[in-house]
């Protein structure tokens, strides 16, 4: 764990610059796995910074209203560049909607946008892991296995990095398979499934598991529905190509 | 509807979570390591014993009942000291209704300095003199300032590493620990 890099006077948050080279690296992978033929490069920046910029600004609305007093009577708090001041659902929520009015918008299949965004989603997937394991915000249960670390008093799992791996261990899996699907948004539909049986089957060895009643592990709920989403699309989507 | 392998290993992949689900629950005994003591959100926070510069030694779990704010600073640290008049004004705001300790981290700073900051910022809210670094080895302060927002339980609720927090930032996560019931 490493939330902070100190360089001289400067303090680097690592979480936050793993997400940042997330996104750089993510976009400069999707930017060349880019089908051209269905979709410009200006497209795919598009795309992704009206869906960032209007979910930057919608958690930030979202957030407002929740402490409405605070920004009643300071209104200059909502143009702070404090990013603990967001609420991240609202966010992903109106980024989503975003991107869906772009795609209509530009006349472009939903299904294309999402498999031309899924290089980006496999590289950020490595880096948010990072970011996680740099933060602690994540961390496993105790063991004694060798590969354990000491934190928050005790040597655990470190469950981030097990995500790391297993993202990195996707985006090789994936590697030659970007851009190549034999219909529309079967790559992004494999990428989730993957990425949800794993985080569904990793979920075991966290220590900090949001849970639902019976003790039963939120995450991996939340992971079996999009397993199935993603199962019933891939096969109906497949049954409806020529 | 016709059965291809297809749609078979799907259906038996989702099976298959479902007893993974059904074998990952937590158990309510596991559920209570989250109440150990480390310096992480949702575990308890690590106790102290510190002198303030009045002279008086607080020592953080007598405060239980009560919201707790700890701020570690250092007077050569920019963050810190940009801070420090919105905590002084958060500590007059709400003054019967959390405690607010300011944590010297003495071992990276001169009391000569802290002094002279106090007395320059009019700071009244309680600053530790964390003189033998206990308190920020307990709390793994890696980087200044670090903010500990700590509930009436003693469980620590949020971590902000870094800063200059801003007014906004500050009463977004103080307002809720104080409207906890008692």
């Amino acid at each position: 764990m490493l939330p902070v890099l100190q360089i001289g006077p400067l303090a680097l948050r690592t979480p936050l610059l793993f997400v940042l080279l997330g996104f750089y690296f993510g976009l400069s992978f999707a930017e060349r796995r880019l089908p051209k033929e269905a979709f410009s490069v200006a497209q795919l920046n598009n795309l992704i910074f009206l869906s960032l910029g209007g979910g930057l600004i919608a958690a930030r609305l979202v957030f407002a209203l929740e402490h409405w007093a605070i920004f009643a009577e300071k209104p200059l708090h909502l143009f702070s560049l404090d990013i603990s001041l967001l609420n991240l659902w609202a966010g992903l929520i109106v980024g989503i909607l975003v991107m869906l009015s772009y795609s209509q918008w530009q006349q472009i299949s939903l299904w294309v946008a999402l498999d031309a965004l899924t290089p980006l989603l496999a590289v950020l997937g490595v880096f948010l892991s990072l970011s996680l394991f740099a933060s602690g915000a994540i961390y496993g249960i105790p063991t004694a296995l060798p590969w354990g670390l000491e934190l928050w008093g005790a040597k655990r799992h470190p469950l981030a990095l097990y995500y790391a791996l297993a993202g990195l261990l996707i985006l090789i899996g994936f590697w030659r398979k970007f851009g190549k699907g034999s219909f529309a948004g079967q790559i992004f539909l494999q990428f989730v499934l993957v990425t949800a049986a794993i985080l569904l089957f990793l979920e075991i060895w966290r220590a900090n598991s949001p849970l639902l009643p019976g003790g039963v592990r939120t995450v991996q709920a939340v992971s079996w529905l999009v397993m199935a989403l993603c199962l019933w699309l891939i096969d109906r989507r497949a049954k409806d190509q020529p | 509807m016709f059965l291809t392998a297809q749609r078979f290993f799907a259906i038996l992949s989702l099976v298959l979570a479902l007893f993974w689900i059904a074998i990952s629950r937590v158990p309510p005994a596991a559920r209570l390591e989250r109440a150990s003591v480390a310096a992480q959100k949702g575990f308890a926070a690590p106790d102290f014993s510190l002198q303030s510069t009045g002279g008086e030694i607080i020592t953080l779990s007598n405060l239980r009942g009560r919201p707790v704010i700890l701020n570690f600073w250092a007077s050569w640290c920019p963050p810190c000291r940009a801070e420090m008049p919105t905590l002084q004004a958060l500590s007059e705001r709400y003054s019967a209704e959390f405690v607010l300790l300011g944590i010297n981290a003495s071992t990276q700073d001169t009391l000569p300095n802290a002094y002279q900051m106090i007395a320059e910022m009019n700071l009244t809210f309680p600053i530790l003199l964390d003189t033998e670094g206990t308190a920020a080895a307990a709390y793994r302060v890696l980087s200044l300032p670090t903010t500990f927002f700590i509930d009436r339980q003693g469980i620590i609720r949020e971590v902000v590493i870094g800063g200059p927090l801003s007014e906004a930032s500050l009463r977004a996560r103080l307002e809720p620990l104080i409207g906890e019931t008692p």
